[in-house]
């Protein structure tokens, strides 16, 4: 049973999602991803609990494998919106392409660019008189990769 | 039967401490190991350790076969699933970060005009060289006539991104 309500409410998470974004339009799908799924998993959780107990294996069951699947679902979203391969193979579902096409569809200066207006629209960068500028949250940011560096033992550039 | 119940409880217990054995390891000798530095070390590293841990969690559901203990085995299961998967992205975010360079730019204020310094360029363009050979490579895409186009298991994987892209109404490139 537990089984069932889990995929049930991913399912509808997604569902319910999906239409958000678009009666929302312009708000962050991580974060509306977010409040759905809590909402719907509580909801979700909630009738579990009733019928098997809170805190029970069945409980933990669906709680687990609930948050899984939708870490799963934003992590494959997003890799398909950044990802240039997987940009590209979804282009290339509409028409063949020449290398030299690709090349200009992914062009060095509007990947650069494109990736700035995203940093601008999630607010780690702003636009002031002098160009682009880093934020008061993008430094926070940079600060907490910086520390994944260091503690991934990756090279600490800053 | 106690005793097959016992054996399911070890398991269990066992598949439930992999998990910060496994990061323990990984924080106290893992990470100053050269070859963990890579993603595909990185990725075994984990890929090894979720196939023990389901392993440890399936023979404890066998040896004390109930909904319960298949609960539990569930649990374990996706909850390695959780922990690999927000390592793996906090280890690749902080490691090849296109956003973490231009960010690092921008502190160093090298981003206060309308040019692009030519070292954003160069990422950029290391991002995109070689990706029609590697999508060729695996057998995604092909070259026909000068023109690249799917291959039949391309046009799975692209109808599967298609859909993730058109789900959340997100569209973008790079």
């Amino acid at each position: 049973m537990w089984i069932v309500a889990s995929g049930t409410a991913f399912m509808a998470s997604v569902v319910l999602h999906a239409f958000a974004v678009r009666v929302f339009r312009g708000a962050n799908s991580v974060v509306s991803f977010f409040g759905v799924g809590v909402v719907v998993g509580c909801t979700m959780l909630a009738v579990v609990g009733t019928q098997t107990g809170f805190g029970s294996p069945q409980f933990m069951a669906a709680a687990a494998t609930y948050a899984f699947a939708c870490e799963l679902y934003v992590f494959l979203f997003t890799l398909a919106l950044s990802s240039i391969s997987a940009n590209l193979l979804a282009k290339l579902h509409a028409e063949s392409m020449t290398t030299a096409e690709v090349e200009t569809l992914y062009d060095s200066r509007l990947m650069v660019s494109n990736r700035v207006e995203r940093l601008i629209k999630s607010g780690f960068m702003d636009r002031s008189p002098s160009g682009v500028v880093i934020s008061v949250r993008g430094k926070r940011l940079l600060r907490t990769l910086n520390r994944l560096r260091s503690f991934f033992g990756h090279d600490v550039l800053c | 039967m106690i005793a097959f119940i016992e054996v399911g409880g070890v398991l269990l217990a066992l598949a439930i401490a992999g998990m910060p054995i496994h990061f323990l390891v990984y924080a106290f000798i893992g990470r100053r190991m050269t070859i963990l530095h890579n993603e595909r070390g990185i990725f075994f590293y984990h890929l090894a350790s979720a196939l023990m841990l389901s392993s440890l969690a399936c023979a404890g559901v066998l040896a004390a076969p109930s909904p319960e203990t298949a609960a539990i085995a569930a649990a374990i299961v996706a909850g390695h699933g959780i922990y690999s998967l927000t390592f793996l992205e906090f280890w690749s975010l902080s490691q090849i970060s296109y956003s973490r360079e231009i960010l690092l730019r921008a502190k160093s204020g090298a981003f206060d005009g309308p040019d692009i310094p030519q070292d954003l360029l160069d990422i950029g363009e290391q991002k995109r060289a070689g990706r029609l050979r590697s999508l060729s490579a695996i057998g995604l895409i092909e070259e026909h006539e000068h023109e690249w186009q799917l291959t039949a298991k391309g046009r799975i994987a692209s109808a599967a991104l298609r859909l993730l892209q058109w789900l959340p109404n997100m569209h973008g490139a790079g």
